[in-house]
């Protein structure tokens, strides 16, 4: 199952994920993940996570519900790692079953 | 990133990726829906479930190749009484079986006999086997004396020598 997150705001519960459909719908209005400019790919990205679950959510409350959050660094983080997820899903990971060590490494 | 003549190479967005896939998973039997607003880590299982079918597919054959060669071996075997060299004048093939082999285990014993049909088809199978190798070996035999013949004239021609 792909990866989701629950926001609860005003005893509404709302579920943040993205599939094929909406990320199509983000590239094609212009979105890119660029940490270049975070201020704008983050209210982007977040306004995206919505519309999987909550199509016809405001971007007021959207924008609302994001100033209500802590920790948005880690919130962050986690919503560019759940937008890359269904380019990854369609990626062969040949590494299954397989102990040996990354071909990569973080710096 | 360039192309290496200077000019901006165009980076494949994720859109191009998914119609890229988008057949492909279709023809793995995935839904427009389930591909495109469906939860984005179904793909993985589908992918894992094609192989899966694939490599039962691949058994599938191996076994029909496997039970036809099988036909096959029995039909030459059925036939063979009348293939060799020393078969006598109104020599007939043992009939070909007359239904296909049982691939499932038969309810109850009393089925489980066979008929005094294919009993007779059996003893037929098994006197064409017998008589088969019994040519075989007399033939053997046959070469045998006759290279113990030749060796022993060429010796006494060589004594007289």
């Amino acid at each position: 199952m792909a990866k989701q997150i629950v926001i609860t705001y005003k005893g509404n519960e709302y579920t943040l994920e993205f599939n094929r459909k909406v990320v199509k719908r983000m590239e094609e209005g212009g979105f890119v993940v660029d940490t270049d400019k975070p201020a704008t790919m983050i209210t982007e990205l977040f306004r995206g996570a919505f519309q999987m679950h909550h199509k016809r959510i405001s971007p007021d409350l959207v924008e609302e519900i994001w100033d209500a959050q802590r920790h948005k660094d880690k919130l962050l983080t986690e919503l560019i790692a759940m937008y890359s997820e269904p380019i990854a899903a369609l990626m062969d990971d040949n590494s299954e079953g397989d102990d040996g060590d990354p071909t990569w490494k973080v710096l | 990133m360039t192309d290496g003549e200077g000019t901006p190479k165009k980076r494949k967005s994720m859109a191009e990726y998914f119609d890229e896939a988008f057949p492909h998973y279709l023809a793995m039997g995935m839904t427009y829906e389930l591909f495109w607003d469906g939860d984005s880590s179904l793909t993985k299982h589908y992918r894992n479930a094609f192989k899966i079918k694939q490599d039962l597919e691949q058994e599938k054959q191996n076994q029909f190749a496997w039970l036809q060669g099988l036909y096959i071996y029995e039909a030459l075997c059925d036939v063979s009484p009348v293939l060799h060299a020393f078969a006598k004048n109104g020599t007939k093939p043992v009939p070909y079986t007359e239904k296909p082999y049982e691939l499932k285990p038969r309810a109850n014993n009393k089925d489980a006999a066979p008929s005094e049909n294919e009993k007779e088809n059996l003893i037929k199978r098994n006197v064409a086997m017998m008589q088969m190798m019994a040519a075989q070996f007399n033939k053997k035999m046959e070469q045998r004396q006759n290279e113990k013949r030749d060796a022993k004239s060429t010796e006494k021609g060589g004594d007289k020598q």
